[in-house]
Order: C-alpha cells, then sequence, then structure tokens
C-alpha cells in the first residue's frame, strides 16, 4: 500500500518534473557540454577544447576583474538596498498623513524599464549640467566626476540600483512588519519595555525570515547587474564597471564566441550557486 | 397564438440570415494580383525615421509589395540579422547593414550577389552616382569583390568648430592639422573662460575608438598592417595616442562617459570650441535656431590631417539581402528605391538623412539647406573604412578599453596600446 502511494505520488510530479528538466536540467547540460567547445556561430567552426575555455577566461584580466567588480557591487548594493528599504518600511508602518501619497511614489522607481532610469541618472550624474552636481556646488561642495572616477563610477551603480530596488525590499519587509500581531507590541508596553527593546526583542526577531528570503532575492538579482554598466559607461572608464553579464553578453550576442559565452554562463552560475548554498546554509530559512 | 410568434420568428431570424450573407458576399474582395510582403530590419531613430518617409511614396507606387518594418538598437539589430541569416529560413528580406560587419557577412555567404540579381529579374544599377567609397565598403573583399550590399546612409565623420572663435583669436580655419587643432584649443580655452577647448567621445567601446582612428590614422599609424598583423603599438600611434590625449584635456570633465548626446549637447550649447569627431546626423540642427545657440557660428570641415593628408573615418549603412531571403526581387525593388537619387533627396529634405549620391550632394536646393554638404561630400570621397577583418567586433572591444585606461592615466600610452596590441594579436589568430 504505501509503496503504491509512492508510485502514484511520484506520478502526479511526473508533469512538473518534466518541465523541470526540459527548461533547466536540459539547457543547463547543453551550455556546460558547450563550454568545452570553441564555437564561432557565424562561422559555423567547432572545434573542441577540453577545459582551455576556463584556462583562457579565468587568467584573462578583464574577466577576473569583472568577477571581483561583480562581487563588490553585489555585496555594497545588497546592503545599501536592505538599509533604505528596512528604513522606509519602518517610517510607513506607522501612518502618517500624506501615508496614502507617499506610498505609491515610494514604489514609483521599482516599475520604471531599466532604460529609462539609465537615461534619467545618466542626466543627473552629468559633471557640467547635471542636478547632483549642481546641488553639490550650490552648498559649496566640489563637483564630482560619477561615472568617470574609476573609483567613484562603481558606487554610482550601486546608487542608481538602490534608487531602483529599494522599493521591493522596502515592500517585502513592510508587509513582514505587518504581519506582527499588535498584541505582543501592547504586551510590551504593558509590561514597560523602551522603544529599542521592542524593536530589539519582537520587530527584529520575528522580521527576520523576511529579511533572510529579500537578502538572498537581492543577492541573486544584483548578480545580474547588466544594464547599468551597459547603458551609462560601456564597463568604463577603463574596467572599473566591467560585470559579469555585461562581459557574458559580449562574449555571446556581440562576438557570437558560443562556447566561451557558455563557460562564463557556467562559471557565473557556479558563483551563484555557491554564494546562495552557503548563504542558506548559514541563516537556515 | 404561440405557433404563429414562433412562425414570425424563425421567419424574421431567416431573412435577417439571408440578408446578412448577401451584405458579406457582397463586401467580399474581388480576387486581386498576389500581395507581397517584404520584411525590414533596420536600425532604429533616424535611419528609420527616413525609411517612413520613404515609405509614404512607397505604398502609392507599389501597392503589390507591402513593406513590414521592424527596427532595433545597434547591437539589438546585429543580433536579429545575424540569427536570421544563420538559420535555414529567413525572417528579414532586406537588412541594414553597418560597414564593420560586411566583412563578416560576405565571409559567411549570407548576402545575395545585387549584380546577378539585377541581371536575373531586369533591374539596373546605376554605379555611376555612387561615391566609390561607400560602394566599396559593399564589396567583399573590399572594393575588387562582387557588390554585395548598396550604400542607403553616406555617414562619414566630420570635424566642427566655432568658426566666430577661430577669427575672434585670429587662428585661420579650417584647421589642417590636428597639432593646430590642439593649438587652438588651448588658445580658445586659456581666453574662453565659458568654453571648453575641444569636446571628445571617450565612453569606452564603440565611441572612444571612433573617436581616436581619425587621429590615429592622420599620424599615419593603423590597428592591422596590410599582412594582417597587428601593429597598434607603433611609435606613430603612440604618437598619436598622445596628441590625443592633449586634446582630450581640453575637453569637458567626465568625457570618459560621453558619447553622442553629450558631444550635441556641448556643441548646440556653444560651449566647446571645438568638436573633434562628429557625424552627419549630429549636426543638422545647428543653424535651427529652436534648438541651437550657435546658429551660423558653427563650421564643419574635413577632419584634419597630419603627418599624411585627411583620413576621414567611412562609417556608412548599406542594404542588402540574406541568401535565404524568399522574396529577392522585391528585396531588390525596395533597394533600388530606397537608395534611387529622388527618395534620397527627399529623405535628406525631409529628415536631413546623409545621401551616398554625388548629384544629391550637389543638388542645389538640397545644399541651400545643409551648407555643409559640399565638405561632407569631399569628407566621404576622401574617407578610409575599419579593418576589413572579421573580428572587429572583438578588435574594437579590446582597444576600446586600454584607450579608456589610458586615457583615465591608469596605462601611459606606451603601455595600453602594447597591452592592446598584444591581445589584438591573440584575437585576430582566431
Amino acid at each position: 500500500m504505501r509503496r503504491k502511494e509512492k508510485y502514484l505520488s511520484l506520478f502526479f510530479l511526473l508533469p512538473s518534473l518534466l518541465i523541470y528538466a526540459l527548461l533547466i536540467i536540459y539547457p543547463l547540460y547543453e551550455t556546460i557540454h558547450l563550454s568545452f567547445y570553441k564555437y564561432r556561430y557565424i562561422e559555423k567552426k567547432i572545434e573542441f577544447v577540453g577545459l582551455r575555455n576556463y584556462e583562457k577566461l579565468l587568467s584573462y584580466e578583464l574577466f577576473q576583474k569583472a568577477i571581483i567588480n561583480t562581487l563588490v557591487f553585489d555585496v555594497m548594493a545588497t546592503s545599501l538596498q536592505l538599509l533604505t528599504g528596512f528604513t522606509l518600511a519602518l517610517i510607513f508602518s506607522k501612518s502618517f498623513k500624506f501615508r496614502p501619497i507617499f506610498l505609491p511614489l515610494a514604489i514609483l522607481p521599482m516599475v520604471m524599464p531599466a532604460a529609462v532610469v539609465c537615461s534619467i541618472w545618466k542626466l543627473m550624474f552629468d559633471y557640467r549640467f547635471g542636478i547632483l552636481n549642481n546641488i553639490l556646488a550650490s552648498i559649496g561642495l566640489p563637483r564630482l566626476e560619477w561615472l568617470t572616477n574609476p573609483h567613484l563610477a562603481m558606487i554610482s551603480m550601486v546608487i542608481v540600483d538602490t534608487w531602483q530596488y529599494t522599493p521591493f525590499v522596502f515592500l517585502v519587509l513592510l508587509a513582514g512588519l505587518q504581519s506582527i500581531p499588535r498584541e505582543l507590541y501592547e504586551a510590551a508596553m504593558v509590561d514597560g519595555a523602551s522603544k529599542f527593546d521592542i524593536f530589539k526583542s519582537i520587530t527584529l526577531p520575528l522580521l527576520m525570515p523576511h529579511i533572510k528570503i529579500v537578502v538572498l532575492l537581492r543577492i541573486i538579482d544584483t548578480f545580474k547587474i547588466f544594464t547599468k554598466p551597459a547603458l551609462l559607461t560601456g564597463g568604463g572608464p577603463g574596467d572599473a564597471t566591467e560585470t559579469l553579464t555585461l562581459f557574458f553578453y559580449k562574449e555571446a550576442f556581440r562576438f557570437f564566441e558560443l562556447g566561451t559565452g557558455a563557460t562564463v554562463s557556467v562559471i557565473v552560475t557556479v558563483i551563484v550557486g555557491v554564494l546562495s548554498i552557503l548563504y542558506l546554509k548559514r541563516v537556515r530559512l | 397564438m404561440k405557433g404563429v410568434s414562433k412562425i414570425i420568428l424563425v421567419v424574421v431570424i431567416v431573412i435577417i440570415l439571408i440578408g446578412a450573407l448577401a451584405v458579406y458576399f457582397s463586401m467580399a474582395p474581388t480576387p486581386k494580383e498576389e500581395v507581397v510582403t517584404i520584411k525590414v530590419a533596420a536600425p532604429a531613430g533616424y535611419h528609420a525615421e527616413s525609411i517612413k518617409v520613404a515609405l509614404e511614396f512607397w505604398e502609392k507606387e507599389y501597392p503589390n509589395i507591402k513593406v513590414e518594418l521592424s527596427t532595433f538598437g545597434y547591437h539589438d539589430l546585429y543580433e536579429k540579422i545575424v540569427l536570421s541569416m544563420r538559420e535555414a529560413k529567413a525572417v528579414y528580406d532586406v537588412i541594414q547593414i553597418d560597414d564593420p560587419w560586411m566583412p563578416e557577412f560576405g565571409e559567411a555567404g549570407w548576402l545575395a550577389n545585387l549584380d546577378e540579381l539585377a541581371k536575373q529579374y531586369g533591374f539596373e544599377i546605376d554605379y555611376d552616382d555612387f561615391v566609390d567609397t561607400a560602394l566599396w565598403v559593399g564589396r567583399h573583399p573590399y572594393k575588387t569583390g562582387p557588390q554585395l550590399a548598396l550604400p542607403v546612409c553616406g555617414n562619414v565623420e566630420l570635424t566642427a568648430y566655432r568658426k566666430d572663435l577661430f577669427e575672434k583669436y585670429g587662428i585661420p580655419h579650417p584647421p589642417k592639422t590636428w597639432s593646430e587643432v590642439l593649438a587652438a584649443a588651448k588658445k580658445i580655452s586659456e581666453n574662453e573662460p565659458e568654453v571648453y577647448g575641444t569636446v571628445m567621445r571617450g565612453m569606452r567601446g564603440n565611441p572612444i575608438v571612433s573617436n581616436f582612428l581619425p587621429v590615429l590614422w592622420a599620424f599615419g599609424g593603423r590597428i592591422i598592417d596590410d599582412k594582417g598583423n597587428a601593429v597598434v603599438n607603433s611609435p606613430e600611434a603612440i604618437e598619436a595616442l598622445k596628441v590625443w590625449l592633449e586634446l582630450a584635456k581640453y575637453s569637458p570633465p567626465g568625457i570618459e562617459s560621453f558619447s553622442s548626446d553629450e558631444v550635441k549637447a556641448y556643441l548646440y550649447s556653444g560651449k566647446a570650441a571645438i568638436a573633434t569627431e562628429v557625424w552627419p546626423g549630429w549636426v543638422g540642427k545647428l543653424d535651427d535656431p529652436t534648438v541651437s545657440q550657435v546658429v551660423g557660428k558653427v563650421e564643419v570641415c574635413v577632419p584634419p590631417g597630419e603627418k599624411t593628408s585627411p583620413a576621414p573615418m567611412i562609417g556608412v549603412w548599406l542594404l542588402g539581402i540574406p541568401h535565404n531571403s524568399e522574396h529577392k526581387k522585391e528585396a531588390l525593388q525596395f533597394i533600388l528605391f530606397l537608395t534611387s537619387k529622388r527618395i534620397q533627396k527627399l529623405k535628406s529634405l525631409y529628415t536631413g538623412y546623409p545621401p551616398t549620391r554625388k548629384s544629391v550632394y550637389e543638388d542645389e536646393t538640397v545644399v541651400n539647406k545643409y551648407r555643409w554638404y559640399p565638405v561632407q561630400l569631399e569628407a566621404l570621397m576622401t574617407s578610409r573604412p575599419r579593418p576589413r577583418i572579421t573580428q572587429w567586433a572583438k578588435v574594437e572591444s579590446i582597444l576600446g578599453l586600454y584607450l579608456s585606461k589610458a586615457l583615465i592615466g591608469e596605462m601611459t600610452p606606451e603601455e595600453a596600446l602594447n597591452a592592446a596590441n598584444k591581445e589584438i594579436t591573440e584575437a585576430l589568430k582566431g
């Protein structure tokens, strides 16, 4: 009887397993397979090269820089977005006068297309005409080369990404905050707990599952940063904003070196996979 | 009673049905000549605008050939047409091609031979009127091979400068060498605190390379020599890069991310004295007071030379027919239409689209509207193409990276060009 049930459950799982195999396992297999070949798509030349693609890429300076840049960006953007999103969520969890007006405004950046976001920010970052530098200059600070100072360019990317995706973090955490039962706060207040104690012992622990999941989602998503460097800096100045997806895009769709492109994807998958597993182990969702 | 109303109902329904059928059949179209639809892939922006202008005339004159226009951003277009030509069945019947893509497409045998097609279908291509240099890039191998695409957009690199400022400081114009440009930039920026000496494109990738190439060529440098070896670290090239970096010092801060929009902004607001590299599509509205603050003050010239005569970079767009198209005849008709003298003139007058025919550049109405057209024709006729290699996209990307590193001072000119040369050599091996 039990065995029969087991088979039955497997049978019911079959459709989704098939879809999974078709959409995930097969492409993954093909990508890994392709990464052992030198394949110039336009010339229709395919040649088995073993691990040489990996060797070449991992010793290629620009690719190493792309890995480092992506990791740095990922850490900076995710932490900043968590910080700003959390702060906003705390503000909006209380009701205040213009909350119904500000709430949709706070979400607006997230629903804008990335290309539009980049055009707007490119104007704002402009050295001479940009509003950011005009503000700095008006309060007597020096103008900054937002996109063209190699040390600042990546931080500018972080700012744009944070501006765009803070609302996502904010929404998830706001939903989390609103799911915390009122009674807990009331009980704590009756017991004479201070505001900080309430935050530390009620809000934070109960919000933790939401924080963990939103951080994981942002880690994965920021890893795929593409539009911003592609449109704002072209990966420059120098190699300051070269990222893995940008590198991948150029190899696969501009040079049509599909073997190299596949190799980059495999390496990216491994990095993201390892990061996610480490993270999941550590935070135990 | 019930039975009667039922009968009436049935009769009414039948009458309505018959009536509806009669109306339907009287409206059904009488069989006409077969209508063919051709699909066209072109870059978005001013290219697409010009085609739309031409389409208004096309639809009246060729009612049996419908044109379906798809427009894409630059890199998307490349991706889409490569995928379309690589597969067995064509998605597009006419594609617009940037000239550096030609060697790759030609080598792959992806484009139909236009002369053969013309012969087969009894059309004539009037080659005499086209600018030679623009025709040459449409052949594979370059200049000598069969015509695989016809030039539709006569883009060529030009230089723009503030004539009023040159005259104010007694600088002879137009500048004949890059050294003269440098001296002029220095003088003007020292005396005019509000105006930058130059404005250049420094964004990594295609912009910085396009900006540097004419200077490189003017100093006698090259990226790849006749034997196909990378020579971008030659003494001439290093000298050219040094001068180019000097020129960049007089540019506004932030040029490391400048592309066409920024150059246009500085040029049109009069905040830059010399734009070392401009393209015909950018200067069309210099005399339009609604967008330009320098009406009548900016002059366009052929880019300067130095050790060799001027070498403006050609950047024409061409129209070709994929080998796997099923409507080659109609596609050829459309290409001949778009590149005809009459339509080129209309596109130029309506949208400022750069022609590829000498007769249009010399046409009185056109020159009255665009005073720099004689200069543009001269530049086009003396222009030089980017290296005719299948790996150009990669070479450009490599050179772009190291030029950017030199521009931000991360590498010296020698270091940058040596590193670039090493990687380009590697890339050419394939």
